[in-house]
């Protein structure tokens, strides 16, 4: 169920769902601003990352996120990964 | 008492105070000190952790290994600051968390159950409950003892409470904490204000956990499973307090780790045949939500699971029940309750084996302050459906005007006022707020009767039982979290110059299905509602009150200027700005305005 890593893919997915969140228009959504900036809750955050690892089969430690918290650099940092190969609860 | 401890209100000790030999005394620390000894073997504490295994890693220690660390640890404490200091736990959700708290009271150390600093959402929030408690240490875990070296500005210590070294157990001193003695300063959630920690007792804290035992069926044979943050009050007595003193296994789990995958806290409580777990309405529609069919789930060994620290919804318990009856859940599992943190935590719960009591109340009748109960619900117009609280546990609860403090007949709606062994002694070091709700005179028609709780909360009582309706307080509760409407209204104030100063309201409302409360807000501006648009307000206002509260409001709305019903001295009237929202289908100043809600 894994889909590509490609960060451009990820990033345009990320940024379509947060715009849906904060009934933003996607071309609103700052990219390079941390997303708590943007007004994301931190509760919005782990649910957004959970539908994220789910999409990408990807398994993202919450200090990724604290560590990369925009969406460019969690996309880019992201992109790195392989999915990985995990049966999820 | 510790000479530095200052309550608000010395006058009358709380009701706990009784003569420590006579009636057989034993603080937590004796209590678990016991089972160390008796069953010591027996597992006491897991910590299941999702972050590197998807399927959950089990941490497990026993007794007599969760009583050798806190002996340990309150040694080293005892070493290095005087009996009384305040130590704030920042450890993430962990094992070294119960420790760390558990160490505290074997030393009679004051803990300060908080979080680690690792959202910067919070880190504000967390410097102003440092800055009022005034710690002597921070104990963290190892990876995060640089964070909270910066917060804590280099001067007070921070230590990692895996690092102590066991041989110190010997050394703890043994100490036998009295009922009055402070054990933990509970910080109420949410507020960005002057934060208010309620100072719980010793005393307080073996009576509030007696009642959450006696009221939810606990005994040490009765698994408990918990992914509630460790820093809430339910949290701290589900996931450490009530384990340790039923002698009971506890398996707890991140909160994160639950907001990712509800899934993984029903799975806890069928592989730990969990009889006991609970959370707060928010998260029985998660699961609903996020967990599309029941397979092989077995929910069949769940006897309680509490649902309170938030307004309770009829629909939620429903759905809930329903949507798991297949994992074998059984129709009475889910027990709406009430409790707040100046009551330590429980107040009333329904029982073991009994249902909860659902009202369909007259809403005409409701708004007028009475309780009329409608035979068949389907035929008045307004009606609304209340879940029952249940039964007062060990404690006794009244209904007064918010006014004058007189006691309302049976059938009325008033104030929950509250008195029992579990009510705390006031907040730290607070003595205006702490005399405005601790130790209060009821009237009734006997005369007066002191050391009554104000609760904040409007309800009423039926057949014993304990209705909640909402806060008297202007308080909004979003996802169990206390959210005051002042300062919500401050951070909007600050993000939108163009607001009128003294025109801007915030105030909840009940969501629709499967939602808990929605804030609202609405501002006056100054050049007129019309340009709410061009200044972008509802994005500036969700944006930075999300940002600084961690809530997103849902409606946001500019209304004439001077239009926001206000008392004769010009301060605005919350209560009546969300009577109009609600009355008016939303706009708060009569007008019907053109922007979708959404």
């Amino acid at each position: 169920m894994s889909r590509s890593t490609d960060p451009a893919e990820m990033a345009a997915w990320l940024t379509g769902r947060l715009a849906e969140l904060l009934e933003l228009a996607p071309e609103e959504i700052d990219v390079t601003v941390p997303l708590d900036g943007l007004g994301v809750t931190s509760m919005e955050e782990v649910t957004v990352v959970a539908e994220l690892e789910e999409r990408y089969g990807l398994t993202i430690p919450v200090a990724d996120l604290r560590r990369h918290p925009t969406v460019e650099a969690l996309c880019s940092h992201l992109a790195g990964f392989t999915p990985a190969e995990v049966s999820r609860p | 008492m510790p000479d530095h401890f200052a309550p608000g209100s010395a006058s009358h000790p709380p009701a706990v105070d009784r003569s420590p030999e006579a009636d057989g005394w034993r603080p937590l620390p004796a209590v678990l000190n016991g089972h160390a000894t008796h069953h010591g073997t027996r597992p006491a504490l897991s910590f299941v952790d999702h972050g590197r295994d998807p399927e959950g890693t089990w941490q497990t220690l026993t007794f007599a290994e969760v009583d050798l660390r806190a002996r340990a640890l309150a040694a080293a404490l005892e070493a290095g600051f005087p009996r009384g200091g305040r130590v704030a736990v920042l450890c993430p959700q962990s094992v070294e968390y119960a420790v760390a708290v558990l160490a505290c009271l074997y030393a009679g150390m004051i803990a300060v159950p908080l979080f680690p600093p690792e959202d910067p959402r919070r880190t504000e929030r967390l410097a102003a409950v440092l800055a009022d408690a005034d710690p002597v240490c921070l104990l963290s875990v190892g990876p995060q003892q640089a964070l909270c070296q910066s917060l804590g500005g280099g001067r007070v210590p921070v230590w990692a409470v895996e690092e102590t070294e066991p041989r110190l157990a010997r050394d703890w001193s043994g100490h036998r904490a009295g009922p009055a003695e402070p054990a933990y300063l509970q910080y109420t959630s949410g507020s960005t204000g002057r934060p208010n920690g309620a100072v719980i007792t010793h005393g307080n804290l073996v009576a509030s956990t007696r009642q959450v035992v006696d009221g939810c069926g606990l005994s040490d044979g009765t698994p408990i499973a918990s992914w509630l943050p460790l820093f809430h009050d339910m949290g701290l007595n589900i996931g450490v307090l009530a384990p340790m003193l039923a002698g009971a296994h506890v398996a707890l789990m991140s909160p994160l780790a639950f907001i990712q995958r509800p899934r993984r806290w029903l799975r806890l409580l069928g592989v730990h045949r969990a009889h006991f777990s609970g959370g707060p309405n928010f998260a029985y529609d998660l699961c609903v939500q996020r967990i599309p069919d029941a397979a092989g789930l077995d929910l069949s060994s769940v006897r309680v699971l509490t649902n309170g620290a938030e307004p309770v919804r009829v629909d939620t318990l429903r759905r809930f029940t329903e949507a798991f009856a297949a994992a074998g859940l059984a129709p009475d599992a889910v027990k709406p309750s009430y409790g707040l943190a100046e009551a330590t935590v429980l107040v009333a719960c329904n029982r073991v084996g009994q249902s909860w009591t659902e009202l369909a109340l007259d809403g005409d009748a409701l708004a007028a302050g009475a309780i009329s109960i409608l035979p068949d619900r389907d035929r008045a117009a307004r009606v609304t459906t209340v879940a029952g609280c249940g039964r007062p546990v060990g404690q006794d609860v009244r209904v007064a005007d918010p006014e004058t403090g007189v006691e309302r007949p049976p059938g009325s709606v008033g104030e929950l006022w509250v008195r029992g062994p579990n009510v705390a002694a006031g907040y730290w070091q607070q003595p205006g707020p702490t005399a405005a709700l601790f130790d209060r005179v009821l009237t009734t028609a006997d005369g007066g009767e002191h050391g009554w709780l104000r609760t904040g909360d409007l309800g009423f009582l039926h057949d014993g039982e304990v209705f909640v309706l909402g806060r008297i307080k202007d308080a909004i509760i979003v996802h169990g979290a206390n959210h005051a409407a002042s300062d919500i209204e401050d951070t909007v104030r600050r993000a939108v110059p163009e607001a009128v100063p003294t025109a801007v309201a915030a105030f909840a409302v009940p969501g629709g299905d499967g939602e808990g409360d929605r804030l609202v807000v609405v501002v006056e501006l100054v050049a007129g509602p019309q340009s709410a648009e061009d200044i972008g307000l509802r994005r500036r206002v969700r944006a930075a009150v999300a940002e600084r509260h961690g809530v997103r409001p849902y409606d946001v709305l500019a209304v004439r200027r001077g239009s926001l019903p206000r008392t004769t001295s010009g301060k605005l009237r919350r209560g009546d700005c969300r009577a109009r929202y609600l009355a008016d289908g939303r706009s708060p100043d009569g007008s019907t305005d053109s922007k979708e809600s959404k």
